[in-house]
């Protein structure tokens, strides 16, 4: 699973450059997130920007990486597209993720 | 609403999950292998078929999430483990819906009936957050007939979506 990873300001975002997070992927995606977020400092925020779609076991994947996080980090989620959005909905993921319209709507961190 | 994809009589030539088969009644029916990319491959084909018949995109997008749900089922609990098979999937459109049959000779369904489907509870430390558990509550969320029944080694699972979905 390509992913890559940004920082910017007190992010680090971590785009998902895959079309689906499927059963077929789940699992290298959440050995790629392992690999990604390990030294990330800040907010994580998976940009889910494009991938179209996503089922049941790659969103139980996006959990997996969020458990995987050391204590002090965290896992915010944005840009979803419009299937992947209801699935998260439906499942009410919104509970236990800050999910963000698109990068830019990401709240302006303050300095230090 | 023409058939869609083109009219093939017969089975013996016909290539795996990329040609799916219309019949007299405009259904259409697939054939594919229990894999992941197997899976994988027949959503794709069959959301293109119902983008083909002109549904939109929410609707299409419901009816893949549903069927990923429900064909993974099929793979992880009909052929556990290493084993996979040949499942079909049939697909066909209603004035209040679109029905879809998934049939399969597998393992039955543990109990012979399928799981409730709640949703997972979400609440509690990170460590004890569900990992899984939603996919039959997806199903059963968007879906709003659910049957299965397990006759002569054959699987077989009934479901609907309505074209007012609740998702």
């Amino acid at each position: 699973m390509d992913l890559s990873s940004t920082v910017s300001g007190h992010y680090t975002i971590i785009t998902v450059n895959a079309p689906r997070i499927d059963s077929a992927a789940a699992i290298q995606f959440k050995d790629a997130m392992r690999a990604a977020t390990q030294n990330a400092a800040g907010t994580i925020v998976l940009d889910l920007g494009h991938v179209g779609f996503i089922d049941s076991s790659g969103l139980g994947a996006v959990v997996a990486s969020m458990k995987q996080l050391s204590g002090g980090q965290r896992l915010d989620l944005a840009a979803l597209k419009p299937d992947v959005a209801k699935v998260f909905r439906l499942t009410r993921m919104g509970s236990i993720f800050q999910i963000h319209e698109n990068l830019d709507a990401l709240p302006h961190a303050k300095a230090g | 609403m023409g058939p869609v994809g083109q009219h093939m009589r017969g089975k013996a030539h016909r290539d795996l999950d990329s040609d799916p088969e219309v019949s007299k009644d405009n259904s259409i029916t697939f054939t594919y292998e229990t894999t992941e990319k197997g899976v994988r491959r027949v959503l794709q084909s069959a959301r293109a078929c119902l983008t083909t018949m002109g549904l939109d995109e929410d609707f299409c997008g419901t009816a893949e999430i549903v069927l990923a749900e429900a064909l993974n089922n099929v793979a992880e609990h009909a052929y556990p483990g290493e084993a996979h098979g040949m499942a079909r999937l049939r697909l066909r459109l209603t004035p209040d819906g679109c029905d879809f049959d998934l049939t399969d000779q597998g393992k039955p369904m543990p109990g012979l009936i399928l799981p409730v489907g709640q949703l997972p509870p979400l609440a509690g430390p990170r460590p004890e957050l569900p990992e899984g558990g939603f996919g039959w509550f997806l199903i059963r969320a968007l879906s709003d007939r659910l049957t299965y029944t397990r006759k002569n080694g054959t699987n077989h699972v009934h479901l609907r979506l309505p074209f007012t979905h609740g998702g």
